[in-house]
């Protein structure tokens, strides 16, 4: 169609106005795929390799390593471990180097250069730890105070974010990283070091779920003498002392009882040759009263370790009940009647389950274990009372000579009674003697499980956040490319619109020759199409060259190897084709319904004037009542102005937000955490040191709406007299004290009943939110450590955190994590330094949309109202007059907006930036602080007047006979 | 009778601004035809040209063109008619202002599939040497000429002209006139020139004088002056 060359004609003649556009498009779009790219880049990257280098399923660590036949059934059963074990070793300039040996079969490592190790005095390292300090391969390193030559660096993909710990906040790839060793050296650095983490890595083969895994592990058995860690065998030994003392009192009482046994035979015998003489009967009572002694004796250690022993059933009873998630408590002396209710109401339930014929089965077994073992010992303490009886008996015996012949006839009886007693006592001794052994080590055994952590890789933030670090900032980056995009398509169609406006009695006469919608409509649509096309491939393309430039952060701070480009389908539709139809929607259904007036109206160029433009302006001044009406006449322009300055100071907001709230996060780790040192111990020491404050900590994981997965807690429980924390906590027994971070991630409030779980004990607590304190840091709930250590089933003076102004002198072996301040504001920090790239992206792009979508808009009003600007200069209005009535309008419309955009924006961002922020384990508001306001409301006017300022070397250009030329 | 106008009546506006601009009008024009729409401002001259255009709609009476009854068409069969029978004048030629002399043509070339053509209708109307120019770059006559080639490209059988020469200086309308009388002669294109230029009427075959909305006067010329010799 001929027409169709008037659009070349038209691009050339507005170069500017369609430049600036296609320009926007291809910044935004050029931003939005190569976020959206690298992220995608980032996911095949680490997708591919974890197939290749076998990722875990996931990973447990134990107290006493598996033995080959464990491994082995646990192979047949469906899961495949290979030992991950490690020591944390101090390596180069103060960081901590964890050293494994190499692996086989999973999570293997990808080498970026060089070897593995295979000798002794090897190692190699991953590859950015190498980096920060400088080590090449083949050069050497000091670990733990032995030399080690470097032979390759490479990365693992269970380690792909490299923090310590697992729950930490950040990595500090210098402070701390990853090597492999040869196993040789591996072995020599079990036999030096005793903190070996015995850990493993599984793989499922689709039989065993991970839950089956995690209960065949805790009731695998192992030999509790191989536990190698010194720590763990002090606990180790302090129970296995209790059950040796049972077992030698137990041995004792068969002494004693055959004593006794040998004594009342004497003494039957005595008595009955009680005629023959005192000489006998002295004997016999002798010996009677040395054999008595001797049970006396052990008669106190035979009752403790009998009470010990029940204690723990008991104990043992109740910790069952947890795991079957009931919350009752037994005691020795009300468990019978607990059980028996328990009997009758699941008893009395319809549910006839298999599971609660289970569970009754369970409890009345338990019933009949305790009933049986408390029948015993109430025996034994009969046996004992008569013991010290017939013991002072004996003493009275020997004691009264005179009363001899008053005394035969009770000794007859009482020997007779004893004689009787004892013979029974005697037979019951070997059977009682065995049920205390087996009892012991069927019962005892139980006591300890071997698993200390499970846990799954989806949970395992070293392998989940970088993916998910990622995805975040994709999903966002989307949704904002499209809001941009409409945007522009929209500005588009506005100038659309207003050559349509400008040529509308041309578009009338054509109509009256007989040309009809559809093909006017094509035509004017293909403009917005060239330019948007045009612009999305370049931007798309532009993008795709950028994601080299935009992954290089996550290059530099995920452990991964090396990036493939891809080229995912749905971005190459996301930046091209997705443009294209909402430019083709949103001009379709302006331009539409532009060209769908009467003919006639296009010929005599009648508007569609808005209502708004009739407004009754007569109580104002006339230059008022002439922007006013300027505003009016140009409302499409202005409404289309303010949507781009809102999303612009949306943009603006958004950088600003980010920029408080990762300052602010900084600010109140600095401020909030009142101790210089934290120490978890895996081990705690019997005393601990007086300097510190002793507090209890436990992990604890909560759901997170925001990411509809979980997230994990730490429960501290600290005394009413910690001096690093002023608040009271005196409350009642579930209460919990939350810090703002943990209330602002999970949106808790004061008086929310909450639950918190244990994952590797399947267990949930119920607590009540008293009071929400300032604690930036981390995601900690505090509560009274008297009711954590209750809550926990812990002893009374438990504790395995401590807190001090200063560092501490433990025993490595003994520490899970230091946390010091300085870590924590120095982890902050780094964010910070992370947040800042794209802050300053966001509010460069946000400057630009304002200053390019304020420009066209304002320039395309005055070009249409070229005619009265130079009617008004033929009147003789000079030009600070005219820009006044002109630009004065553009004012109204940037002040409209800015009003109302930045507090709305504001609510917005700080509806989703906790989504953007929820894999980070910290909760954080978008704040800005007051000064950002000011600042960018300078921002705002600045680009105001820059703009203002061209449009009025504009202004100035608009010719007097411009009136000569409009014929009309 | 190629237009056949019976009765017909149209009004604007409701209530306070109802005005009836048409009021009953009635005439019938053969086919070849020049036809002279004259009156005062106001009177309803452009309604009437419009109506028969098929540009408005009338309130009742009925309009036939070669006996296509054109008030009971729809937008479509509208577009469809105009297309085939017409091309249009303007006062302000309404050129596309970004294409060349030549391009304006075309883009009514595109509505025809059987077009004149377009270097002999550039020639009659002295265009041939402006054809690359764009509308800015012209007079207002040869602006006006542009028009006329544009609307004669697709070879309309009806032509309508409202004030055709109403912008233009006497020398260039006279120049006009005479195209227009050339194109008759050539083509045999029926035209109706709504104009109140009064010289007009000396040149054409019928005159129809319009006051008030309705048909004032209505004759045929027996014997027509050559547009050359017109004075006003
Ligand atoms: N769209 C319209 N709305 C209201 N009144 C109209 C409209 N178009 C024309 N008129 C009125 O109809 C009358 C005739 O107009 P018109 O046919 O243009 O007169 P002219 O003879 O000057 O061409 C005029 O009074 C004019 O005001
Ligand atoms: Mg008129």
């Amino acid at each position: 169609m001929i027409l169709n060359k008037r659009i070349i004609r038209e691009l050339k003649e507005n170069w500017v106005r369609y430049g600036a556009l296609a320009f926007l498009i291809i910044f935004s779009l050029g931003l939005v795929v190569s976020m959206a790219g690298s992220t995608d880049v980032v996911n095949y990257t680490i997708d591919t390799n974890n197939e290749k280098n076998q990722l875990e399923d996931g990973e447990f660590s134990v107290y006493v390593p598996l033995t080959k036949n464990q491994q082995m059934e646990l192979e047949k059963m469906g899961a495949k471990t290979e030992a991950a074990f490690y020591v944390d070793l101090p390596g180069a300039e103060k960081s901590v180097l964890r050293v494994f040996k190499n692996r086989n079969n999973i999570n293997t490592i990808a080498l970026e250069e060089g070897s593995l190790a295979d000798q002794i005095g090897e190692i190699a390292l991953e590859k950015h730890y190498a980096e920060k300090h400088g080590i090449r391969v083949g050069q050497s390193i000091e670990v733990g105070q032995k030399n080690y030559q470097v032979t390759g660096t490479g990365t693992v993909p269970d380690y792909s974010n490299v923090v310590q710990n697992v729950s930490d906040v950040l990595a500090d790839l210098k402070q701390f990283s990853i090597g492999f060793v040869a196993e040789a050296e591996f072995n020599q650095l079990l036999a030096g070091d005793s903190n070996i983490e015995y850990n493993y890595s599984y793989k499922l083969d689709g039989n065993l779920t991970a839950t089956e895994l995690k209960e065949k592990l805790v009731d695998l058995d192992f030999d509790k003498t191989k536990v190698a860690n010194k720590y763990m065998q002090e606990i180790i030994n302090t129970i296995e002392k209790g059950k040796n003392d049972l077992s030698g009192g137990v041995k004792d009482l068969a002494d004693g009882t055959q004593k006794l046994a040998n004594g009342t035979s004497a003494l039957q015998q005595g008595s009955n040759e009680l005629a023959d003489g005192a000489g006998s009967l002295a004997n016999g009572t002798d010996q009677l009263s040395s054999g008595l002694g001797e049970l006396t004796n052990s008669n106190a250690t035979l009752n403790k370790a009998a009470d010990d022993v029940f204690q723990g059933m008991i104990a043992q009873v109740n910790s069952e009940f947890e795991n079957i998630g009931m919350t009752v408590t037994v005691t020795g002396d009300n468990y019978s009647s607990v059980i028996d209710s328990l009997i009758k109401t699941i008893d009395g339930s319809d549910a006839n389950t298999v599971e609660v014929l289970n569970t009754l089965n369970t409890l009345n077994t338990m019933k009949a274990q305790l009933d049986s073992y408390k029948a015993f010992k109430e025996g034994l303490r009969a046996y004992t009372n008569g013991v010290e009886s017939a013991y002072s008996g004996s003493a009275e015996l020997s004691a009264g000579a005179d009363s001899l012949y008053q005394g035969s006839v009770t000794l007859a009886n009482g020997a007779n009674t004893l004689s009787n007693g004892s013979a029974s006592l005697n037979s019951g001794m070997g059977e009682f003697k065995s049920q205390v052994t087996n009892f012991i080590n069927e019962n005892m055994d139980y006591q300890y499980v071997n698993l200390i952590t499970f846990l799954e890789a989806g949970d395992n933030q070293r392998i989940t956040s970088c993916k998910s670090d990622a995805a975040i900032n994709k999903n966002s980056a989307l949704i904002a490319g499209a809001i941009i995009i409409t945007l522009i398509a929209y500005m588009i169609s506005v100038f659309v619109i207003h050559t349509i406006d400008k040529e509308s009695a041309v578009i009338g006469a054509l109509y009256s020759m007989g040309y009809v919608k559809k093909e006017l409509l094509r035509h004017f649509m293909i403009l917005p199409m060239l330019i948007v096309a045009a612009s999305a491939i370049l931007g798309t393309g532009l993008g795709f060259v950028l994601i080299g430039e935009n992954i290089k952060e996550n290059v530099a701070y995920y452990s991964y190897p090396g990036y493939a480009m891809v080229f995912p389908p749905y971005l190459l539709i996301y930046g091209v084709l997705l443009p294209v139809m909402i430019a083709v929607l949103v001009n379709y259904l302006v331009i539409n319904s532009k060209l769908s007036m009467e003919p006639l109206k296009l010929l005599r160029r009648e508007k569609k004037q808005h209502q708004l433009a009739n407004i009754d302006l007569k109580e104002m001044g006339f230059i008022n009542r002439y922007r006013i009406r300027q505003l009016l006449r140009e409302i499409r322009g202005n409404i289309t102005m303010f949507w781009g300055l809102f999303i612009a100071i949306l943009l603006m907001v958004f950088g600003f937000s980010i920029y408080g709230s990762v300052s602010a996060y900084v600010n109140n780790v600095a401020s909030d955490v009142e101790y210089n040192y934290l120490y978890l111990l895996k081990y705690p020491m019997e005393t601990a040191p007086n300097d510190a404050t002793k507090a209890y900590t436990e992990s604890l994981t909560a759901d997170l709406y925001l990411t509809g997965g979980e997230m994990d807690v730490t429960v501290q429980g600290i005394d009413d007299k910690n001096p690093y924390f002023d608040f009271p906590l005196d409350g009642e027994k579930n209460d919990v004290i939350i810090s703002d971070s943990v209330a602002n991630k999970f949106g808790y409030k004061v008086g929310d009943e909450i639950t918190l779980s244990d994952n590797l004990e399947d267990r949930n607590y119920n607590f009540r939110i008293k009071e929400v304190v300032n604690f930036a840091s981390g995601l900690y709930v505090f509560m009274d450590i008297k009711e954590m250590r209750e809550l926990f089933g812990q002893e009374d003076d438990y504790y395995n955190t401590l807190m001090s102004d200063h560092e501490l002198d433990i025993e490595a072996g003994r520490i899970a994590t230091v946390i010091t301040v300085d870590k924590m504001v120095a982890a902050a920090r780094q964010m910070f330094t992370m947040m800042y790239g794209l802050v300053i992206t966001i509010l460069g792009a946000s400057v630009l949309l304002f200053a390019i979508v304020m420009y066209l808009l304002v320039k395309m009003m005055i070009d249409k109202s070229t005619f009265s600007i130079s009617l008004i200069k033929v009147f003789g209005y000079n030009e600070r007059e005219i820009k006044k009535l002109y630009l004065g309008t553009t004012f109204y419309t940037v002040a409209l907006s800015t009003l109302i955009a930045i507090p709305v924006s504001k609510m917005i961002i700080n509806k989703i930036y906790p989504y953007m922020v929820s894999n980070v384990s910290a909760g954080m508001n978008a704040t800005m602080a007051p000064q950002s306001y000011l600042i960018m409301v300078a921002i705002i006017l600045s680009t105001y007047v820059i703009v203002n300022f061209m449009i009025g070397r504009h202004l100035k250009k608009i010719s007097l006979v411009e009136i000569l030329k409009e014929r009309e | 009778m190629f237009i056949e106008v019976n009765d017909i009546k149209k009004s604007y506006g409701e209530g306070g601004s109802y005005v009836q601009v048409l009021k009953g009008v009635t005439t019938g024009i053969e086919k070849g035809q020049i036809c002279a729409i004259l009156g005062p401002s106001g009177s309803g001259k452009s309604t009437l040209l419009n109506t028969i255009g098929g540009l408005d709609t009338i309130d009742s009476g009925s309009i036939k063109i070669s006996n296509i009854e054109i008030t009971k068409l729809n937008a479509k069969q509208l577009s469809l008619y105009r297309r085939n029978y017409l091309g249009f004048i303007f006062q302000f030629y309404n050129l596309v202002p970004n294409l060349t002399v030549k391009e304006n043509i075309q883009v009514c070339e595109y509505l025809t599939k059987s077009p004149l053509d377009i270097n002999e209708l550039l020639e009659i109307l002295g265009l041939t040497e402006h054809q690359k120019k764009f509308p800015s770059q012209l007079s207002g006559g040869q602006q006006q000429r542009c028009a006329i080639a544009r609307a004669l490209i697709k070879n309309p059988e009806l032509l309508l002209c409202d004030e055709p020469t109403g912008a233009l200086d006497y020398q260039a309308s006279r120049e006009i006139l005479m195209l227009i009388e050339k194109i008759n002669q050539k083509y045999g294109t029926t035209m109706l020139i709504v104009t109140h230029n009064t010289a007009i009427k000396e040149m054409v075959h019928r005159v129809i004088k319009i006051k008030d909305g309705q048909i004032s006067e209505d004759y045929a010329n027996s014997v027509l002056k050559l547009a050359s010799q017109l004075e006003w």
